[in-house]
């Protein structure tokens, strides 16, 4: 289908923005850093605020949004109801050092509720395009895809804010920055393969007219720059320009990345027998 | 009156002109599924179903809830397939649709129809996506998503038949109970199962829309 | 029965007849309690519709209700086509019709008014009657060249009966055939349903046309893409086969046709009786009898005692003549024979760009068909060599033993049959012809490029006023620039229509036509053996008047006493033969003329000269072409007819006109929930030919032809349907659609009839090559 573009930069915003929050964490806790959590709550909020109301604004009635959370079985209903403690956590979180002091075992507490949820929300949101219409889709690429990409774009933002933070990246963080992009890209080469030979004609490949530009514009900048980046990071790792521009690299290619995804998720022909589709017959 | 009695032609009562239309079937008891037979054989492609439907249920312009379409030519001339296909909701027994709406707008009803709650839908079009058979439409004017209603606004209950049915030119489309035995559209489902198919099956919808394949022009069906 | 159903709470349901196309398919009008029309269903009473209706019934509320309808009477005021115009009243516009009107027929007597009409919406012997009473002449302008008279003359001359159309009974036919037909289409409501339940019967399908985006093509036993234009090479080797593998009704042929008549060996000239035997009727004509061996009267076999055995297969004889010189004679199936004798499968195969095997499979299975159906329509007759193609499917008709039976092609009765006598026969002094063009030998009518030159040249007489009951020249005929131009000339155009038509635009006085679910009417023609008082369902909207009350006004102004004062008085002149009155069918609505009987001829005979089926014709012997057989003749602008620097530069062959399900002719597509479905013109190509030219699908286009007068564009739909040298191109495009934003195409842009010679005509029938010419596709830079 055609890229939904609201909903390119809404997912760019959730993976970026709740991946740094919970990378940060790891990072905290796994690499010693100090990463203000309550300032990268509030950068989420705010981003994801704005990817919110762009997604509302392809609705056709965005007032009853609300009903939206009434269906167990749809995956949008509960990507509704994991935001509410997702939203409620990081607001709290975002809050401290503002509005009050929270007490730390209260923070960590919030701060493991945060990361679970966020994740949560990752998942059905992934899994909400599994769909047995769009074959392209509905495979196990499609939520790993998410998470992988979740988590590897959280580590740029973790790793820009490590620098912000503390002056230099931690190695082990950068260690693992690698390790996780290095999975989300090979995951998402998977992917184009399996596009390319998904079968019921509706095939894409790579480098065909349809995709072209969105794909070498993902190759260049979600695995060409971040590939220099993250090699030049070793000897720079007090260098905050390069975190930012790899982090906004990756973010800007992951809105890339997903509107190929879009482009991909062709719906099934109802003859694929045929090599031509149902048409209107409008003439 | 001079009118001689030779030029007068057989003429229904008034009354019965509302039961034209119906049939008198008795109930089984069993679930009913409303569902569409629709014979390809017989569809010539004239659109008097499309047109009908849009005029009987007000749809706006640009917006069709069934829509006949056409495979083909395909091959080389003149040997060629080519059939006419009229798509609209397949009213499965396990939609997508219904599994996939946050709001639970779109709900399937003890009769087995599909339907939209005008009052619940908010336009988010993550059924239309979902529905493998792309039978659903956004209206751009009221931002909500229309689709074919089997006429539900019609008797049922007493053998009504849809707009669709009642303008077909061909005379190939049936609609009535499936699970009723009793029924012109169960009768004439047996009379022609060799030739039934139903579209994607292999995905769990559990079409109940029955089409049945034309007897030439659609070699690969 | 009534046929107004009234219910309680003061809303009606109104039996009548759709009259969006000729098919007059039985429907219910659901009108509410103000009288306002709610819906229309069809009428599952009809005995030939059963309840189905298409598109454009469906669809009768929004046309009645269209905000583009013409609603009052309309002057002109500035400039000719200049889009100004002051509403009148009816009166002022009867005023000015009939003072300018009586100043012409001072001036130049009155056939200088010429009066014109489209497709015909039931108002045919109405128009003959305006003629007749206020020109004084027998004879209007229409788009009959290229449609219907093509047919109905050519069918009239060879059998005296028209037994096409809904004469071709698909309900218990054992073989249909779809010759130059969309049928299911174009009068879909009611044959769709007879060709499907023959079907179910397994009767056997051909379709004969160029055409495989067809709706009964894939379904077809046998499909025969035709060349287009070449269908007459088909005919003939089907004739050819029916004599060389003697699958031919015997019976009909020797007894029933007039090819067993005696003619001369080598002119072909029937030999009257009257030069070899004494005292006969000097039209009397000869058979040569098989028992006897000798020369007899062609006995009349409606006379169960009359006798004699004909023979067909005579080879030459000698014949002593009166005057004692003796001749050389054989018989005119002996001729036929001989004209049919090189037109081989494999020649035929070659000519038409079939295979020769499916030549003769679909022959055979014709053939071999106890009851079998021709269905043939436009597709047949918009060629110039039409009249030996229908000529020669007449004659398969007859080989088949199909004529008249049930199954097959039968004879029912046409308007001509249908109407009383006194509503088109006229004192004599009013049958003057003085028609207007001469293209075609037989064509009783006045043509429209005949018109157009009279009102140009002046010649053969002025013309100084037209006068349009419904129709649009500009749309209907060959060469429009022509049209526009004459209509830019002449001194006084009046035109009645739905909508402001590209003619209309021209008007001096523009009418509001009313449109059938707002008028009395009766239907006739295409009803097979009923006929349908037709009521108006609402009363007309604004000031929109009925075709037959204009007609009526119109003629009570310029020839009171000819016409009645109200148009119930009009109707009755037509029913007057049936002993009732228009208030009487109205209200039983369906009347059911004769029950149907086979083989008529075998009490009456034909209505022909020798009351035979004149497949040896005696009158097409005399005019045009003078050639009393067919032969086989190729379409005037075609690769044989044309120098080969015509044909480089144009190599493609156009075939135009083209049906749409969900339009009229150029009607309705400003209609929104029916130009949705065909919103823009496209043409059709092949894939390899598109290719070739370098054009993508949708990509617009110049359509060009040798005889047009300029190019025209419309979009490519590539298909693989055509064969890769064919371009197929539908007629019709010029309105609008305000509501949907889609384009109307001013001056004739996407006109297709723009391309079509305006010098090349059938010499008997002056027919178009509409559907046989040659093009060339550019894409638009």
């Amino acid at each position: 289908m055609r890229p939904q573009i609201p909903l390119c930069n809404s997912t760019m915003c959730q993976r970026m923005c709740m991946g740094t929050f919970v990378m940060a964490l790891v990072a905290n806790w796994v690499f010693g850093c100090a990463i203000p959590m309550n300032i990268v709550a509030l950068v989420t909020i705010v981003i994801l605020g704005i990817g919110m109301l762009g997604t509302m604004s392809h609705l056709g009635k965005p007032g009853r949004f609300l009903g939206a959370l009434r269906n167990p079985t749809s995956h949008l209903s509960l990507e509704m109801l994991t935001c509410i403690p997702v939203g409620i956590c990081y607001l709290i979180i975002g809050a401290n050092g503002l509005l009050y002091t929270m007490p730390e075992a209260a923070m960590t507490v919030l701060e493991v509720i945060g990361l679970i949820a966020s994740v949560a929300f990752i998942w059905v949101t992934a899994l909400a395009y599994r769909m047995k219409a769009r074959p392209a889709w509905d495979n196990v690429f499609t939520p790993l895809n998410f998470m992988l990409t979740f988590l590897s774009g959280g580590a740029f933002g973790s790793l820009f804010a490590a620098v912000l933070a503390d002056g230099a990246a931690p190695v082990g963080l950068l260690v693992t920055t690698i390790v996780l992009f290095v999975a989300a890209t090979a995951c998402q080469l998977f992917f184009t393969y399996f596009v390319s030979r998904v079968g019921y004609r509706i095939d894409v490949a790579p480098f065909g007219p349809e995709t072209r530009g969105v794909y070498s514009a993902w190759l260049i900048l979600g695995v060409v720059v971040p590939i220099i980046g993250l090699a030049t990071a070793f000897a720079l790792v007090d260098f905050w320009p390069l975190f930012a521009i790899v982090m906004v690299s990756y973010a800007i290619s992951l809105a890339l990345w997903q509107a190929f995804f879009f482009i991909a998720g062709k719906e099934v022909w109802f003859f694929p027998q045929y090599e031509k589709d149902l048409s209107p017959a409008y003439y | 009156m001079s009118y001689p009695e030779e030029y007068k032609v057989p003429q229904l009562a008034p009354e019965d002109y509302e039961n034209y239309w119906r049939e008198d079937v008795q109930a089984t008891g069993k679930p009913k599924q409303y569902t569409l037979l629709i014979d390809l054989d017989k569809c010539i492609g004239c659109k008097a179903c499309q047109v009908a439907c849009k005029i009987e249920n007000d749809v706006d312009n640009g917006v069709f809830w069934t829509q006949v379409q056409s495979m083909g030519p395909v091959g080389e001339f003149p040997n060629l397939d080519y059939f006419y296909f009229p798509k609209q909701c397949q009213h499965c027994a396990d939609p997508l649709c219904v599994t996939v709406c946050p709001t639970k707008a779109t709900y399937k009803t003890d009769d087995g129809i599909v339907l939209v709650d005008k009052d619940l839908c908010f336009g988010c079009q993550y059924c239309i996506w979902a529905c493998p058979y792309g039978v659903r439409t956004k209206n751009p004017n009221t931002g909500m998503v229309e689709k074919c209603v089997l006429c539900a606004h019609r008797d049922h209950e007493h053998g009504e038949m849809p707009a669709c049915v009642v303008s077909c030119e061909g005379n190939c489309r049936y609609f009535g109970d499936i699970n009723n035995p009793n029924t012109q559209i169960a009768k004439y489902y047996a009379a022609h199962a060799d030739r039934a198919m139903k579209v994607h099956d292999q995905f769990g919808t559990k079409p109940s829309v029955i089409y049945l394949k034309p007897r030439k022009g659609a070699s690969k069906l | 029965m009534p046929s107004v159903i009234y219910h309680d709470d003061g809303s009606k349901i109104v039996k009548t007849n759709c009259f969006d196309c000729h098919s007059k398919c039985g429907v219910l009008c659901h009108v509410d309690a103000q009288g306002v029309l709610t819906k229309v269903e069809g009428n599952p009473e009809d005995p030939r519709s059963q309840g189905r209706m298409c598109p454009k019934g469906r669809s009768a509320v929004k046309i009645l209700n269209d905000p583009d309808r013409i609603n009052y009477p309309m002057r002109r005021k500035g400039e000719r086509g200049g889009g100004q115009w002051e509403r009148i009243t009816w009166d002022e516009a009867l005023d000015e019709i009939e003072t300018r009107c009586r100043q012409y027929m001072e001036m130049d007597g009155p056939r200088s008014i010429v009066f014109g009409q489209g497709t015909g919406r039931g108002c045919i012997p109405w128009i003959q009657r305006l003629n007749l009473t206020v020109s004084h002449v027998n004879h209007w302008t229409s788009p009959a060249h290229a449609c219907l008279n093509p047919q109905l003359l050519t069918q009239m001359i060879t059998m005296g009966m028209f037994n096409c159309w809904d004469g071709a009974d698909h309900d218990d036919s054992d073989c249909i055939v779809s010759w130059g037909a969309n049928m299911v289409w174009t009068e879909g409501a009611f044959i769709a349903g007879e060709v499907n339940r023959s079907r179910d019967r397994a009767a056997k399908l051909i379709v004969i046309d160029p055409c495989f985006e067809h709706p009964l093509a894939a379904k077809a036993d046998h499909f025969l893409g035709i060349r287009p234009g070449t269908d007459l090479a088909l005919a003939m080797a089907w004739i050819r086969l029916f004599i060389e593998e003697d699958r031919y009704d015997h019976d009909f042929i020797k007894r029933w046709t007039t090819l067993p008549l005696v003619v001369d060996a080598e002119t072909e000239e029937a030999i009257p009786a009257a030069k070899v035997f004494e005292g006969v009727d000097e039209h009397a004509l000869l058979m040569w009898d098989e028992d006897t061996d000798a020369v007899m009267l062609m006995p009349d076999f409606t006379d169960p005692e009359a006798k004699g055995n004909p023979a067909l297969d005579l080879g030459t004889r000698e014949l002593t003549l009166l005057d004692g010189s003796t001749i050389q004679v054989t018989t005119a199936w002996e001729a036929l024979k001989g004209r049919v004798a090189d037109m081989t499968p494999a020649r035929a195969a070659e000519i038409c760009w079939l295979e020769a095997q499916d030549i003769v499979d679909a022959f055979r299975t014709y053939a071999d068909a106890e009851r079998a159906s021709i269905a043939m329509m436009q597709g047949v007759e918009e060629h110039t060599n039409c009249r030996l193609l229908i000529h020669a499917i007449d004659t398969i008709m007859g080989l088949g033993g199909n004529i008249d039976i049930k199954g097959g092609n039968v004879w029912h009765q046409f308007w001509n049959d249908m109407q009383d006598p006194s509503l088109t026969t006229m004192p004599t002094e009013y049958h003057a012809q003085n028609k207007l063009g001469n293209e075609g030998a037989f064509y009783n009518n006045s043509t429209g490029h005949g018109v157009w030159d009279a009102i140009l040249t002046g010649k053969p007489y002025k013309v100084h006023a037209f006068i349009g009951i419904q129709g649009n020249p500009v749309s209907w005929c060959e060469n429009p620039d022509r049209v526009v131009e004459a209509f830019k000339a002449i001194d006084f155009l009046v035109i009645n229509d739905y909508y402001l038509s590209p003619a209309a635009q021209l008007a001096d006085i523009v009418l509001p036509a009313a449109h059938w679910t707002e008028r009395d009417f009766i239907a006739d023609e295409f009803c097979q053996e009923w006929f349908y008082g037709q009521q108006k369902a609402v009363e007309p909207l604004y000031e929109r008047k009925s075709d037959i009350e204009l007609c009526r006004l119109i003629g009570k102004r310029l020839a009171p006493d000819q016409w009645p004062d109200d148009v119930y008085g009009v109707l009755n002149i037509a029913l007057k033969k049936y002993g009732i009155t228009y208030e009487e069918l109205k209200e039983e609505w369906c009347m059911h003329l004769y029950p149907y009987r086979e083989k008529k001829y075998e009490t009456e005979g034909f209505r022909t000269p020798t009351r035979k089926a004149e497949f040896y014709s005696t009158v097409f012997a005399h005019a045009g072409r003078k050639d009393p057989l067919i032969r086989w003749e190729p379409p005037k602008e075609s690769y044989e007819t044309m120098p080969a620097e015509v044909i480089a530069e144009f190599p493609l062959i156009l075939s135009t006109g083209r049906r749409y399900v969900n339009f009229y002719h150029s009607a309705y597509r400003g209609v929104p929930v029916l130009r949705e479905l065909s919103p823009e013109p496209h043409f059709m190509i092949n894939p390899t030919t598109a290719a070739d030219l370098g054009i993508e699908p949708e990509e617009w286009c110049l359509i060009e032809s040798p005889s047009g007068t300029r190019p025209i564009r419309m979009r490519a739909h590539v298909t693989a349907g055509v064969h890769p040298r064919v371009i197929i191109a539908p007629h019709g495009w010029w309105q609008g659609c305000k509501e949907l934003g889609l384009p109307d195409y001013p001056d004739n842009s996407s006109n297709i009839n723009c391309l079509i010679s305006d010098q090349k005509y059938d010499p008997d029938l002056a027919t178009p090559g509409m559907r046989s010419s040659l093009c060339k596709i550019t894409k638009i830079q």
